[in-house]
């Protein structure tokens, strides 16, 4: 026990020093420890402030708006911004608990727990029908936006789900932009020949495969059958019995079996994917325009070294859709301020506002107004935008988020072998049924 | 981890223990555990409480729950993904627990002896425990991915028929979450093994060694035997730890590739904040909770046996 | 066998023992390697080849990390909260284990008991009610919220180390000064807990580890609040800065220095403070 007997007045100094720590850490935060009522959205609207909670791609393209609107209005918008995952997860807890900010990024849709639908059904969202930028709601984003007949979501901006290439490896192997499935085989065939992967496919945790099902079924399932979802919350079809859907999902195969995609698909992060298009080691990679700033950023040529093309899937050049999805904006139902955010959405919603938006991320315009876009990015798409040949994602009008979980998770299996499409389809319309019951 | 406690006690039957001196002493009283239980209370017990009901109900965050009896069980037994989830659960569980506790005592073993190098090995050994789990997780995600380091430095010493898409493949997913928990909580095990040699005496050692046992008696006989009570806490404090392993799975795979990697913690959390089914995610945490009871009894129980044969 | 052939053959077992652990070190450290050439590494240097040491340290990676994370605000806060923390934990840990240890009764036992409970039970059970508790108690993206939950959370082990301690521990001290005439919290605090510094460190060190590190419930309470901790800074960090490996790690490795300097500072009392609490 000797090596315990020690001076004991060591052992009081110690809590001394921590006493001492306590009062000065506790003076120098002061004002950490508890809320003062200022700029957490708890002071009961007695100010200009409008607290917003959004994701942190909004985040970099709201900043210098924000900044504008404050200038001109006097007020102030305090806003938080989180990855999209993180920022779905705490918006659920904070609706639920009366603590979200007065404008929340919302998906659309019915896809996650906080989407514009689930929420809207719920009242948890603020009417928004009576703004002057409802007129300039495009057709697809209105479907997406409207609940029950009232408008409860803006669009901040829209993307497109787009391959991007890599100049110089296509011009290598001689490959020309294919505008049909079976073009596209053949570049892909040219590609392999010439020693290059054609197709880049990072699919760890399954977000840019959804982006196949999605892309391809703008052509396939909803080009020839617009009311799909309506009929399959009907219980009329289903994706096991939709020959529509079994082909889209046959599409992915085929290109899988044919050994197009990355070696090893499953164990690929997304930037190393983007990576290796970049790079030359593969030539193509199916992704949102929002993630091209990302792609070009890998390249020492940076823009110059890609161009983009919507993904075909079938024989008809002419009926290549283009999978677009709008970014949303919602003004809280229980909102402290709802008069000052929705007027920081009519900001947003003036057309120069719009295009200095979309000019700053690299994504098209969330509302229909006549804006000039700088970057040609996406030129190529632009015909197909232009003439209507859009559809919105495929899984926002599905149920809930828990269909398009099981299509991530169910279809690595998929695409490893464990399970046959057949298989992969009827999970999902398990949880469709769950969904809709 | 109790039954060590009352055990430690009653072997120091020479020592004065406090049970033989109540009449005489002033009592302690008891309003010096208000404050602890205070923050206890508030933190730990009625919130478990208050939530353990919602696993009755279908609440889902929004609407006022009903109560559903024991439907969100029912549906635990026929769901894939919490299945597979359990399945890998009990895995590592189990695999860890052994193997770290192998690991753990053999670099305990290793560094007890006067090597040289044994302070800077300890510190090294014992650094990945004191990093966070999501650093963990994102260091090794990038260390494992197919064309990343891991890979890479197989190539570079000659193992290249070694090299694996580590993360990616649903077959080997689940080894190499082991063998990262393996690798950041080892060092744990052996500071408490070494911590254990430490009661070992040298004296009893040397006799062993004068009777003619070898290196590999002395350690069966003398120092293994005397190194339970550090197992029991070593293997707990794993057990537990890796029944309720989230925050590495979660930012390496996130269940994936397919269900290859999910575990009860990671499919408690998607159930709550990614799905918005309160009730059901609480179902599966009051599952858990059973089987960390469960496992925790059975273990302490089966070293307590060990040590009385011992 | 002759004693100098033994000797030789000591020394080269030595050897082979010290080089065999030399190895194992080697494996066990690559991924920290990986860790520190990451974040020396210029993007150009990272593309070319992953694994050389980088050729030209580039230390600008965490002057970037800690300007564009704002890591200096999120370090202060994580160092307030696991501050205060730990001293809580110490102050009401110690002495209700004190409690507990010297009161042989069936009452204490079962507090102790149900302290134990603790570290059994998934956080996740009690993630929402806990969330709108603080809520009410207008708590929510504060420190307070924040060191309330480490100190209830972190009890459990505080408590059964302290307890596993104390029960070893002959009260005749504290008898004695209690004989003397000195309160129960005169003869703790002058007594009982200076013998209490072995555990105390590793009470110190094992719960400014879990405090630090803890991610999901800061990341709750305090995330994208001025007063989020580390962790969750550097989530969001993770998210922000995608593709550039070499920042992340950078900004990675200024989270774990403080964590690294309290281990160097506490390493001796770790291995006395677990001897002590299993003889004990």
């Amino acid at each position: 026990m000797s090596k315990h007997s020690e001076n004991p007045t060591r052992g009081t100094r110690t809590a001394r020093t921590a006493a001492a720590t306590l009062v000065l850490a506790t003076t120098l935060a002061g004002c950490g420890f508890v809320n003062t009522g200022g700029g957490d959205g708890s002071d009961g609207g007695t100010s200009g402030t409008v607290t917003a909670y959004v994701n942190t791609e909004q985040s970099a393209g709201l900043a210098p708006l924000v900044e504008a609107f404050e200038q001109e209005t006097g007020s102030t918008v305090d806003v938080s911004s989180a990855t999209t995952d993180e920022l779905n997860q705490q918006l659920r807890v904070q609706l639920t608990s009366g603590t979200a900010a007065d404008l929340i990024r919302v998906s659309p849709g019915s896809s996650s727990p906080v989407a514009a639908g689930v929420l809207g059904r719920a009242d948890e969202l603020a009417d928004l029908s009576d703004a002057g930028w409802v007129a300039e709601l495009s057709e697809d984003t209105r479907s997406l936006a409207e609940v029950e007949g009232e408008v409860v979501a803006f669009p901040v901006s829209r993307n497109a789900i787009v391959m991007a290439y890599n100049r110089e490896v296509f011009a290598r192997a001689g490959v020309e932009v294919p505008t049909t499935w079976s073009e596209l085989l053949t570049a892909c065939e040219q590609l392999s020949a010439a020693g290059v992967t054609p197709i880049s496919t990072p699919f760890q945790g399954g977000i840019y495969l959804q982006f196949w099902v999605y892309a391809l079924a703008a052509t396939l399932v909803y080009a020839e059958n617009p009311e799909i979802d309506a009929q399959m919350a009907a219980g009329e079809t289903s994706f096991v019995s939709d020959a529509r859907w079994n082909e889209t999902f046959a599409r992915i195969a085929q290109l899988n079996d044919a050994g197009y995609f990355s070696d090893g698909m499953l164990g690929i992060p997304p930037d190393q994917g983007l990576q290796s298009v970049a790079t030359g080691e593969s030539a193509m990679v199916l992704l949102v325009s929002a993630g091209l700033p990302q792609l070009y950023g890998y390249a020492e040529g940076g823009e110059e070294a890609f161009d983009v093309f919507a993904l075909p899937a079938n024989e008809d050049a002419s009926s290549t859709h283009v999978a677009i999805a709008p970014d949303f904006l919602a003004v809280n139902a229980e909102a402290e301020n709802p008069e000052g955010a929705r007027a920081f959405l009519d900001f947003l919603a003036r057309p120069e506002n719009v295009e200095a938006y979309a000019d700053e991320m690299g994504v098209l315009p969330g509302l229909a107004v006549d804006a000039e876009l700088s970057s040609d990015a996406l030129e190529p798409i632009m015909p197909m935008f232009d003439s209507g040949r859009t559809a919105g994602y495929a899984n926002y009008l599905w149920p809930n988020g828990d269909v398009q979980q099981t299509m991530l998770q169910s279809g690595q299996e998929w695409l490893d072998g464990t399970i046959d499409t057949p298989a992969l389809l009827e999970q999902m319309d398990a949880e469709y049924a769950r969904g809709t019951s | 981890m109790t039954t060590v406690l009352d055990r430690a006690t009653a072997s120091r039957a020479d020592d004065p223990g406090p049970r033989r001196r109540r009449g005489r002493r002033a009592v302690v009283p008891y309003a010096l555990i208000v404050p602890a239980l205070l923050f206890y209370a508030v933190v730990v017990l009625y919130p478990t409480v208050a939530g353990g009901v919602y696993a009755f109900t279908d609440w889902n965050g929004r609407r006022a729950a009903t109560f559903v009896g024991l439907d969100n069980f029912v549906q635990l037994g026929t769901d894939p993904a919490p299945r597979s989830a359990l399945a890998n659960t009990l895995l590592i569980a189990v695999s860890t627990t052994l193997l770290q506790t192998l690991l753990g005592l053999a670099l305990a073993l290793a560094l007890h002896t006067s090597l040289v190098s044994r302070n800077v090995l300890r510190t090294l050994f014992f650094a990945p425990a004191l990093l966070p789990p999501v650093i963990i997780g994102f260091l090794w995600q990038y260390v494992l991915t197919p064309s990343g380091p891991m890979n890479d430095a197989l190539s570079a010493v000659g193992l290249g028929a070694l090299t694996q898409n580590w993360l990616g493949d649903p077959s080997i997913a689940l080894a190499s979450v082991i063998g990262v928990i393996i690798w950041q909580n080892a060092g744990l095990t052996m500071v408490i093994y070494l911590a254990g040699l430490q009661g070992v005496p040298e004296e009893l050692l040397e006799a062993a060694a004068i009777d003619g046992a070898g290196r590999w008696q002395r350690l069966r006989r003398v120092t293994l035997p005397l190194l339970v009570p550090a197992t029991t806490i070593a293997m707990s404090l794993t057990l537990i730890g890796s029944l309720k392993l989230f925050d590495q799975v979660y930012v390496m795979t996130g269940g994936g590739p397919g269900y290859a990697t999910e575990t009860l913690s990671v499919v408690m959390y998607k159930e709550a904040f990614v799905s918005g089914r309160y009730g059901y995610s609480t179902a599966i945490a009051l599952v858990l909770t059973m089987i960390v009871f469960a496992f925790a009894f059975v273990q302490l129980r089966g070293l307590r046996r060990f040590e009385v044969d011992a | 066998m002759s004693a100098r052939r033994r000797s030789a053959a000591q020394l080269a077992g030595r050897f082979s023992a010290e080089l065999g652990m030399l190895l194992a070190a080697l494996v066990f450290a690559f991924p920290f390697y990986v860790f520190l050439s990451v974040a020396l590494k210029t993007p150009a240097d990272l593309a070319a080849s992953p694994l050389s040491f980088p050729t030209d340290p580039a230390l600008g990676n965490f002057a970037e990390a800690w300007q564009r994370g704002d890591l200096g605000q999120a370090m202060g806060n994580s160092v307030v909260v696991t501050a205060l923390a730990v001293a809580l934990l110490v102050g009401t840990g110690s002495i209700a284990a004190y409690a507990l240890a010297r009161r042989a009764s069936r009452l204490s036992y079962g507090v102790y008991l149900l302290f134990l409970l603790g570290l059994m039970i998934p956080l996740q059970l009690g993630m929402v009610p806990l969330y709108q508790l603080m809520r009410d108690a207008d708590l929510l993206q504060t420190y307070t919220s924040l060191i309330i939950f480490e100190v209830g959370h972190q009890l459990p082990l505080v408590v059964f180390l302290y307890a596993g301690f104390l029960r070893a521990l002959p009260a005749d001290y504290e008898e004695a000064a209690r004989v003397d005439g000195a309160g129960t919290l005169r003869a703790f605090g002058s007594i009982v807990f200076p013998l209490l510094r072995p555990i105390t460190g590793t009470v110190v060190i094992l719960t400014s580890i879990n405090v630090w590190n803890d991610f999901l419930t800061p990341l709750l309470y305090v995330g994208g609040s001025a007063q989020q901790t580390l962790p969750v800074a550097i989530f969001a960090f993770r998210g922000e800065f995608a593709s550039q490996w070499q920042i992340i790690f950078a900004g990675m490795g200024i989270a774990i220095v403080p964590i690294l300097l309290v281990y160097f500072l506490l390493q001796k009392y770790i291995i006395r403070g677990f001897a002590s609490g299993l003889k004990g």
